[in-house]
């Protein structure tokens, strides 16, 4: 078995520190907060595409089911935050589930095009079902998340809790990335006729895989829903499941350190191109032309090229 | 070991194979000959559960398997190798065998995320180690198949596919683009897998190659089965030499 990354954990987890230590301005803490949920959708996009071959463009609309059911029943029933998170991530597989066993056995344009239907069909109904949803003008009033009592009420106690999350998710993936579960995915992105004859059922271990990453990305939407107390169906339309892919791309698909790449690369980029706002989307695509033409493997299989050239 | 009962495949309006019957041999090397568009890949992918037949009936070791979808006939005990190399090329050779074996022996996902089923993977390194030496490429073994050549991937695919222990192998086109010595050494191979009670059917082109090392020999052509017998009945028989090489000729 490979060992894990820990020099990259190790990193990931200084600069969160530091962040925490360093960094008082709200705003940026927003910022990297955003980053870091913008880092855990990527990664279960990169999984998706860069494992598993699965391209999906519906990943939005799982983040939304899972905010939207934070809201509702973390506002409108009462139910305990937390709660409402595993609520979102189990109704987002099990939608996952369903939806994944007729469109996965398509591939390719056509398997992006149903994903991307699917993603349509939640974003009418997150604008059309007001009065659950609230429809155009969005959801407000989301309360607070509070864990073993404490309330995550500000910037810097919310950053502390989304790193501690992030910093376990990393850890987990790393572990996924090091075992044979992710052999096993790149055989069926491979070849699925070879996995067939192997006794390996790509039908099975994909709807898996593509129900696992929705979980994941509901119970993401959740921590989103309660981080911005306010959310719209805007958040969570066609565009940011192809940020998403973005994401994923310029950071590198097939590596596990990619969607945080990217998710870092791209999410700065509002930020630091905020004087031309306008010109923020030429940027954005200019960078993901780049990489596509230039650096097929994304940043993270560059880094990983110059360095095993060097040794 | 193998019973192919009146098999039949159509493709819209194409008969592919009509009523193919032939039984093969409990033990020993059978080979599946005929001309392009004879339909042997066909009824290889019949066997192998990647198309389901029109009709017949395919019968292994004693079930019939006719139904059975490809994941289901590699767990009653009949490997394959493609004539296309399917190896993915950035895991070593090592790691690519592991394939082989986690679709017969199922290892728990959460165990294998946490590192807990350590038990499995040691029986898995063993068993690897093993096939990857029987075959002689275990100094391949950390390389990635890129920097390998192509014979000793043809061996590596050889030893992925003995790793769960079939009864029955299926080569599709084993000697294709090899040279003459990667043939003689695959051959030995071939048969050192099949002196290991393991039953052997090749689709293959090359007659030296054949005659090397079949005991059983089935021409098909035009889908139907128009000869069977041991290799020197075959390369008498005029049908056979009428579907290679023409009617005057023969």
């Amino acid at each position: 078995m490979k060992r894990i990354n820990l020099f990259f954990i190790i990193l990931v987890s200084a600069l969160l520190l530091l962040t925490g230590f360093r960094v008082e301005n709200e705003y940026y803490l927003g910022v990297a907060v955003l980053i870091l949920i913008h880092a855990v959708n990527a990664t279960a996009m990169n999984v998706l595409l860069g494992y598993t071959g699965i391209i999906s463009m519906g990943q939005a609309a799982f983040f939304g089911i899972g905010a939207y059911t934070s809201a509702v029943l973390s506002v409108t029933y009462g139910i305990n935050p937390i709660a409402t998170l595993f609520a979102g991530a189990a109704i987002a597989f099990v939608l996952a589930y369903i939806v994944g066993f007729p469109i996965l056995k398509l591939h390719g344009h056509y398997l992006a095009m149903a994903t991307l239907g699917f993603g349509m069909i939640i974003y009418i109904f997150m604008n059309e079902m007001d009065f659950l949803t609230g429809g155009p003008s969005g959801f407000v009033g989301i309360g607070d998340i509070v864990i073993f009592g404490y309330d995550l009420m500000d910037e810097k106690t919310f950053f502390i809790a989304m790193s501690v999350f992030f910093v376990f998710f990393l850890l987990i993936c790393e572990l996924f990335d090091k075992s044979f579960l992710h052999n096993k995915l790149k055989f069926i992105k491979n070849s699925e006729s070879a996995c067939r004859s192997y006794g390996i059922s790509p039908a099975k271990t994909k709807v898996l895989v593509f129900a696992s990453m929705a979980a994941l990305t509901a119970f993401n939407g959740g921590i989103y829903a309660f981080y911005t107390h306010f959310i719209s169906p805007v958040s969570f339309s066609f565009k940011y499941s192809a940020e998403l892919l973005a994401m994923a791309t310029v950071g590198g698909l097939g590596y596990i350190t990619g969607g945080v790449v990217g998710a870092v690369c791209l999410g700065l980029i509002p930020e630091l191109f905020s004087t031309m706002e306008e010109y923020e989307m030429l940027v954005y695509g200019g960078v993901l032309a780049v990489v596509v033409m230039f650096f097929p493997g994304g940043i993270s299989g560059t880094l990983k090229k110059l360095v095993k050239r060097d040794a | 070991m193998l019973d192919i009962n009146n098999v039949g495949v159509s493709f819209g309006g194409v008969r592919a194979l009509n009523e193919v019957t032939f039984q093969m041999p409990e033990t020993g090397i059978s080979a599946l000959i005929g001309p392009n568009g004879a339909g042997k890949t066909t009824l290889f992918n019949v066997i192998t559960g990647f198309v389901q037949p029109t009709d017949g009936t395919v019968i292994f070791a004693g079930k019939d398997i006719t139904p059975y979808k490809s994941e289901q006939v590699f767990m009653s005990g009949i490997s394959r190798t493609f004539q296309n190399l399917n190896i993915i090329p950035e895991l070593t050779l090592r790691e690519n065998m592991y394939l082989g074996f986690i679709g017969k022996e199922k290892p728990s996902a959460l165990k294998t995320l946490f590192r807990v089923s350590r038990g499995y993977w040691k029986d898995a390194h063993r068993r690897i180690e093993e096939c990857l030496d029987f075959v002689g490429v275990t100094e391949y073994a950390e390389m990635l198949p890129g920097s390998v050549p192509y014979g000793v991937l043809k061996n590596f695919e050889l030893a992925r596919a003995v790793l769960s222990s079939p009864k029955m192998l299926l080569l599709d086109e084993p000697a294709a683009g090899l040279n003459l010595a990667e043939k003689e050494n695959l051959a030995k191979m071939v048969k050192k897998v099949s002196e290991n009670n393991v039953c052997i059917l090749m689709v293959e082109h090359d007659m030296q190659f054949i005659s090397s090392l079949a005991d059983y020999v089935v021409c098909l052509n035009f889908g139907e089965v128009i000869a069977r017998g041991t290799y020197a009945e075959i390369r008498e028989n005029k049908d056979v030499l009428k579907a290679y090489l023409g009617d005057e000729d023969a």
